[in-house]
């Protein structure tokens, strides 16, 4: 029995599927960014309470935004937006943006790392710490903003403005791909990023706040804490009798109900003294 | 340091929200009393579009999306609320900035409540919403299923009935503070963070599971009500968040323990001193922050 032929597949199916197989790489390498981005920001504000495995887990996450996704991410973009500049113009106009912010990005990223390598514990817990980390905030918050903007803008439109050659001269070069997305490669070049992203669970705490010791004693706050819960049990109790009493008195008909009723609130709110007098011995 | 906004927002809580779930009142009372919060947010979120297309069988559901904005990323979001009570301006809310972080459109599922409504006619909602986007052509890897405090639970366990029939599992899940654990323990955070936390009270826990999933302790140990309980085996990656002082955080714990131990991909984030639902309070800029975070996950999972 002869078998048909199978049918090669169209120029149209290959344009189709190079350009799934290339944007998916931009995919990916979005979805390891917001991975570091997420540690980043996290780490950013014990800069300055615990600098010294802060700063080591900080100075990796920089030195991988720079190698990985300002050498080689942000290039494969560029490569496709000069594509879409000679396809679409109208559509390169909105993307022109995204360009000068690569440019930026990148200078905030040497500079971040340029800082982090050259300050020493003791700064990082003044001033200085205190200002890298927010400019470590401010880039977390860039590229989080930055990484929408391409979403919105070209993630559909590429697909529909190229055609199969261009594709063809975009997938033509070496395509590395991004560590972030498997912890094993990424421990070989950034250990201490990796071991932390490995971690099942992670304290995140406000800036310049030290993660709680299980060895700390009780400080004021808690209890200012225990006090306020007190004052929210006698505020709520001393409302309900007093709407008890309201309903009660609203109720009344004759001088004889008036009479019974004030004996009771007056019962009510004596048994409610002795048990608010009682209440800080009880606890 | 935590922000002033949540020191306040946690006293206000601590005098107010707290007080309430601890008395014994009515289920309507209270919902009329937790409802107040409402007010603080609108109804509808600025510069989003609310719509009621594919209605459920059941309950109420709602699809939100930013105007202008068009993605194929679905977040399918239960909302909190011990099963009994519900805060829909809220969520609405919390999940419209989720939406803008993540590039993303969100589905809300009103599903049924206690005691009206008792176990499983919730999970039923939940699971047949996630079921209708599957027939609605929705890829289940451009879903994340998401839910806050009971709402947390709702989508464990929403996942563990999914997996057990066989149908393909979304892409992820995003649990804030989810109440794991109808059982309620009588040790860990349950205990020790009992005074600390300053949204939730430990004291009418037992009425409000017996409101959902009755007094049978073998219902109460079943991994669709209780998920702490479960299997996870073959589930996708977990993302959690809870406060440091919350008396659910272990909740969170062993579920992230489970997970791990049967090879799933599991991480907590432990805020310090956060309020429960911290992430649905638009004022304080931590819960901004979660959120981010929360947008992180959603994109790392559906690049």
């Amino acid at each position: 029995m002869t078998q048909a032929p199978k049918a090669r597949p169209s120029a149209r199916t290959r344009s189709r599927a190079a350009a799934d197989v290339f944007m998916k790489l931009l995919r990916d390498d979005h979805a390891g960014l917001s991975r570091v981005l997420r540690e980043i920001d996290a780490q950013q504000s014990a800069l300055t309470s615990t600098p010294e495995t802060a700063r080591a887990v900080l100075a990796e996450a920089v030195r991988y935004l720079l190698v990985f996704q300002h050498s080689i991410h942000h290039p494969r973009e560029d490569l496709l937006f000069s594509r879409i500049r000679d396809r679409e113009p109208a559509l390169y106009r909105n993307i022109r943006p995204l360009v000068r912010e690569h440019r930026i990005g990148q200078e905030r990223a040497e500079t971040l790392a340029w800082t982090l390598s050259r300050a020493t514990p003791e700064q990082l817990r003044g001033k200085l710490g205190v200002q890298l980390s927010r400019q470590l905030q401010k880039y977390v918050e860039k590229t989080r903003a930055h990484m929408r903007r391409e979403e919105a803008v070209f993630y559909t439109g590429s697909e529909r403005v190229l055609r199969s050659s261009d594709w063809a001269a975009l997938m033509a070069g070496p395509m590395p791909r991004d560590p972030a997305g498997d912890l094993h490669r990424l421990a070989a070049r950034y250990p201490r990023l990796a071991a932390r992203l490995a971690q099942s669970e992670r304290m995140v705490t406000g800036p310049g706040e030290r993660a709680p010791r299980p060895q700390d004693r009780p400080g004021l706050r808690q209890r200012a804490e225990h006090v306020a819960e007190l004052c929210g049990e006698v505020l709520h109790e001393t409302v309900e009798l007093a709407r008890r009493g309201i309903a009660d008195l609203g109720a009344v008909r004759s001088p004889l109900g008036l009479a019974r009723v004030s004996v009771e609130i007056g019962t009510r709110s004596c048994r409610h003294a002795a048990k608010l007098a009682t209440l800080p011995f009880r606890r | 340091m935590t922000s002033w906004q949540t020191t306040t927002a946690s006293l206000l809580a601590r005098l107010t929200v707290k007080q309430q779930l601890q008395r014994d009142v009515s289920v309507e009372r209270l919902r009329e009393q937790i409802g107040a919060i409402e007010r603080l947010f609108p109804g509808h979120p600025p510069g989003f579009m609310v719509a009621h297309d594919h209605p459920l069988p059941d309950c109420d559901a709602e699809w939100l999306r930013e105007k202008g904005s068009s993605t194929d990323r679905v977040i399918l979001h239960f909302p909190g609320g011990a099963y009994v009570v519900r805060l829909p301006n809220m969520e609405r809310a919390m999940m419209a900035r989720l939406c803008t972080a993540a590039n993303a459109r969100a589905r809300l599922v009103f599903y049924r409540l206690a005691p009206e409504h008792p176990f499983p006619a919730g999970h039923e909602d939940s699971v047949g919403a996630y079921e209708q986007l599957l027939e609605l052509g929705v890829n289940p890897e451009r879903i994340v299923v998401s839910g806050i405090s009971a709402g947390g639970g709702m989508a464990l366990a929403v996942l563990l009935a999914l997996r057990d029939r066989g149908l393909p599992l979304p892409a992820g899940a995003i649990l804030m503070s989810p109440l794991t654990d109808l059982t309620d323990p009588n040790d860990g955070t349950r205990v020790a963070n009992a005074v600390r936390d300053p949204v939730l009270s430990h004291k009418r826990g037992i009425e409000m599971r017996a409101m959902y999933a009755g007094d049978s302790p073998e219902m109460l140990v079943h991994p669709w009500v209780s998920p702490a309980f479960g299997d996870y085996a073959g589930l996708p990656p977990l993302f959690f968040q809870a406060g440091s002082t919350e008396i659910l955080l272990d909740d969170s714990r062993r579920c992230v323990e489970r997970a791990r131990a049967a090879g799933v991909s599991a991480e907590l984030e432990v805020w310090n001193e956060m309020p429960h639902g911290w992430q649905g309070l638009p004022f304080i800029p931590e819960s901004q922050r979660a959120i981010e975070h929360c947008s992180d996950f959603v994109r790392q999972r559906c690049p």
